[in-house]
Parts: C-alpha cells; structure tokens; sequence
C-alpha cells in the first residue's frame, strides 16, 4: 500500500466515525427509550470500525455487576441476561477501576485479567473497552470485541471516547426525564389524594348538619350542637394531621377531645392507659366518640353535678389481637336510668364503632353512672 | 336543597350502601329509608360488600370508591356480574382514575346533594 492510498484509508475511516457520531447525536437527543438507544448505538459503532461484536454494559446500582443491557451479534440469551463482574477480574471492571480505557490487542496473551467465558465463546480476539460516564458513578462500559487480530489505533480510541461521552449525556437526559415524570406523577397523585380527602370531610361535615335528632327543636339549639361537633372534628383533625407523621397517642387524643369539658375541678377527668398508638382515621372516630360521650355527660350525666367525674381507662392486649379495650366510667352524677329511646348520640357512637373501627361499642346504664366500653383492633394504617 | 321527589319506583327497593364513614352511611340509610327504601349494609368495606352481594336480594347500590381494604372496584365488578345497577358516590373526580369497571356507573360527587343523589338512582334503576 502506498503513501497516499493509506492517507486516503484514514480519511475515509475519519468520515465514518464523524458520520457515525452526527447521527448518533441526534438520536441521542431525540430519543424516548434507553434500551432502543443503547441498541443503536452498539449498531452504529459496529458499522463505523467495522467490528462484528458490540456490547453496552451497564453498572448495576448496589451490586458489583456488569450488566450486557445492549449489543449487536451476540447469541440469544446474552444482551439483558450475562453479568460480568465490575471488578478488576474482567476486561470491563478493570477499565472501571483505573478509570481509563483498556485495549488488548490478543486476548490469549492478556495477563491483567482473566477473559470471561462469553468473550472465549464467541472466538474474541481483539478488544477495547471505554467507561461510559454517569453521575455519581459511571454509567457502564463500551466494549468491542474483534474476532480476528485488530490493531486499534489512536483514532478508533478517540472514536470511542467520544461515542461513550455522547451516550453517557444521552443515558443522564433519559434518567433526568423519567425522574422527572416520576415526581409529576406523584403529584398528580398528591393532587388527587388532597382532593378525595377534602370533600370526604366536607362529606362528613354535610352528615353532621343531617343530624335527623335535631329535628323539632331550637335553630339555636341544632347550631350550639352542630359547632361543637365541628370544633371536636377540627380539634382532632389537627392533632392528628398536624405532625409530621399522621396519628397520635390514644393519650393525647383523649386529653384533646375532653379539654373544653374540664371546666372546674381539674379532678373531673382520671385518665389512665398504656402507651398507645392510633392511626388518623381512628383518632377521627375516637374524637367525634369522646366528644358524643362527654356532651352526653354534661347534659344528663357525671358531667351535670359539680361532684361528678369521668374515669378513661384502656388497655392493649397482646399480639396477636393487640385488640384496644378503652372504658368510660361516670361517677357521682344524678341516679342513671335507662333511655326510653335510644338517642342519636348513642346510635352515633354504636355506629362509629362499629363501621368505623371494625370494634364495638357497649353502653351500660349502671344506677351509679353510665359505663361504656370500646374495643377495637388496632390501626392497619400503623403497621410498618 | 329543592325538594326529594317522592316515587313509587323507590318504594321497598332494596339499596345497598357501601361507604366507610360512618355519620356519611347513616346519612345516607335515612335518605334512603325516608325514600321508601330497604337499606342492606351499609358495608365499610370491599369484603364486607362482597359479602352482601353474595347473599342478599339488591336491586342497586351506592358505591364509596375508597375503602379501607381497597378500591370498590370488584364490588362494582359483582354488581355487574348480577346486572344491579350502581351509583359511585365519591370525593374522586372518577375521569381521573383508571377504573373503568367505577365509569360504568352513574357518578355523584361528595358531599352529595340529595336531591341529585336520589334522582341519580331513579335513572339507574329506570334504565
């Protein structure tokens, strides 16, 4: 070959690479899809240097593996299946140590590391392997493999190079827009999540203004009765959504719903129980039931004489069940006799109980004062 | 609030309420008993509903789409199965999720106005 002829090659193989790397850049930029991308690419350099095998492999997140994720003329059961070690026991994972790009030029010679088995199967003899940048790690490796003696010279390696930077710029853009979407998505969720709850508590609210056992009497009656359901729900509502972290004590829910009660002695309440946990939409419940109890109370019970008060008690049970035993106990107030007609209020929290905490609610009108017991499992929403 | 109407196609119809709240559900049981209506349930959730479907005589139902065990999804499903119509009653903007089985029924919006909710169940039980 002479002089000339051989400058001509050159030029002619410069044209390629320069071909080959206009036309990737613009997929890389337009493309949607890493694997049809990753899968073009390992084509395009195929054509360009002329090199039958082309793999892209991809560093897994927490693993020291290579994965093959694309490649041209490998057989089935290869691209998306063999992992390569990322250390320094194969080709790949010792570009990627010594950050740089490796070339062997006969790989039965190769004493820097062993030559893995899907390379000898496919009779590679010459290769080189470039690391594919990425953003706190690398991406992966660029990789091709020659079946007959190859000389790669310094322009197929600044090829290379060059093709592994445009890929790595293309996988951050891809990886960016699907983090992207992904947030969007969750706020469309967010979005939709904040409007269900909104109007199932406007729901609730309507119910509340339904009350049918306010029917008959006073406007000014059904409204003192009304705000002070609405107060017990807006209390226990903050307490229960305020934090960080939705849900509360069974402890400081039952000091929040009795509060606007604890009018005098501060002996009305003797309030007593383990170390509790529930969950928002329990604590709901649990608030609008204290709140029923207590304005019972105060209109024909304990809550009615100045020597009367309230024991709360609970207590969990063991797992399995870990059922929640919660007890209202009037002392002091006028004789107790049993309701000709079971009110509202007591439909409400029978009702609450059950529906609302899988649980059950028993009132008992004891001569000495009501006594109602709650069980009630406890919140699905707090196990981990 | 315009006035309920007051039908005879309501008369001993056999509703059931599906819906986790307990003062909606028993807003929604007096609705329907002042309407005539036979109420079963209400279920606070999918299997509790489920449940209902499975062993009671129903002639439609008002649906929740949140329950604590899940969507109502496959109680809308059942329903279909037996050809009972529904009505969705949800604080949801129903286009907004992917459940078609939820699209087939008629849809009110929470809080729902009764004049509209009673109506709505007049036209799937007409259809």
């Amino acid at each position: 070959m002479n002089r000339s002829s051989n400058t001509d090659v050159q030029a002619e193989q410069l044209r390629r690479h320069q071909k080959a790397l206009a036309d990737f850049g613009l997929e890389a930029f337009r493309s949607e899809d890493l694997d049809a991308l990753l899968g073009q690419a390992a084509h395009r350099v195929s054509e360009a240097l002329g090199v039958e095998l082309v793999k892209i492999m991809e560093l897994l997140p927490h693993r020291h593996e290579l994965l093959i994720r694309a490649g041209v003329n490998w057989r089935p059961g290869v691209v998306h299946r063999v992992t390569l070690s990322a250390g320094a026991d194969s080709p790949a994972g010792y570009a990627l140590l010594h950050d740089e790009a490796v070339i062997s030029p006969d790989v039965s010679t190769e004493t820097r590391f062993p030559i893995p088995p899907v390379l000898a199967e496919h009779g590679v003899h010459s290769m080189v392997n470039v690391i594919i940048a990425g953003d706190e790690q690398p991406f992966g490796v660029l990789e091709v493999d020659a079946r007959q003696a190859r000389h790669f010279d310094e322009d197929d390696i600044a090829f290379l190079r060059n093709y592994a930077n445009l890929l790595a710029a293309a996988v951050a853009r891809l990886r960016t827009h699907a983090r992207l979407s992904e947030a969007l998505e969750h706020r469309h969720f967010l979005m939709l999540e904040l409007q269900h709850r909104v109007k199932n508590i406007l729901a609730v609210v309507q119910a509340l203004a339904a009350d049918p056992s306010v029917e008959g009497r006073t406007i000014e009656a059904f409204r003192g009765v009304f705000l002070e359901r609405l107060r017990a729900l807006a209390e226990a509502h903050g307490l229960l959504f305020g934090g960080e972290n939705a849900g509360a004590t069974l402890l400081e829910l039952v000091e929040k719903s009795v509060r606007p009660f604890r009018t005098g002695s501060p002996q009305v309440f003797v309030i007593e129980g383990d170390e509790t946990s529930i969950g928002p939409k329990q604590g709901l419940t649990l608030g609008l039931i204290l709140h029923e109890l207590c304005t019972n109370a105060a209109r024909h019970g304990a809550l009615s004489r100045s020597a009367g008060h309230v024991h709360i008690t609970w207590r969990q049970q063991c797992a399995p069940t870990a059922e929640i035993r919660l007890e209202w106990e009037e002392r002091g107030g006028p004789a107790v006799r049993s309701p000709d007609r079971q009110g509202f209020g007591t439909r409400v929290i029978e009702r609450l109980a059950s529906h609302d905490l899988g649980g059950k609610a028993t009132l008992d009108y004891r001569s000495a004062g009501l006594v109602c017991e709650i069980v009630f499992p406890p919140s699905l929403e707090d196990r981990p | 609030m315009n006035a309920l109407p007051n039908s005879c196609v309501l008369t001993r119809r056999r509703v059931l309420v599906v819906e986790d709240e307990a003062l909606v559900a028993m807003e929604f049981e007096l609705l329907l008993e002042q309407q005539g209506c036979i109420v079963i349930g209400p279920a606070a959730t999918v299997a509790a509903a489920l449940r209902l479907v499975g062993s009671e005589a129903i002639d439609a139902a008002l649906l929740d789409v949140n329950l604590p065990d899940g969507r109502s999804t496959p109680v809308a499903s059942a329903l279909r199965e037996l050809q009972v119509p529904f009505v969705v009653v949800s604080g949801y903007n129903l286009r907004q999720l992917d459940e078609p089985e939820l699209l087939r029924g008629a849809a009110v919006q929470k809080p729902a106005d009764h004049v509209q909710l009673i109506d709505t169940l007049l036209a799937v039980l007409r259809r």
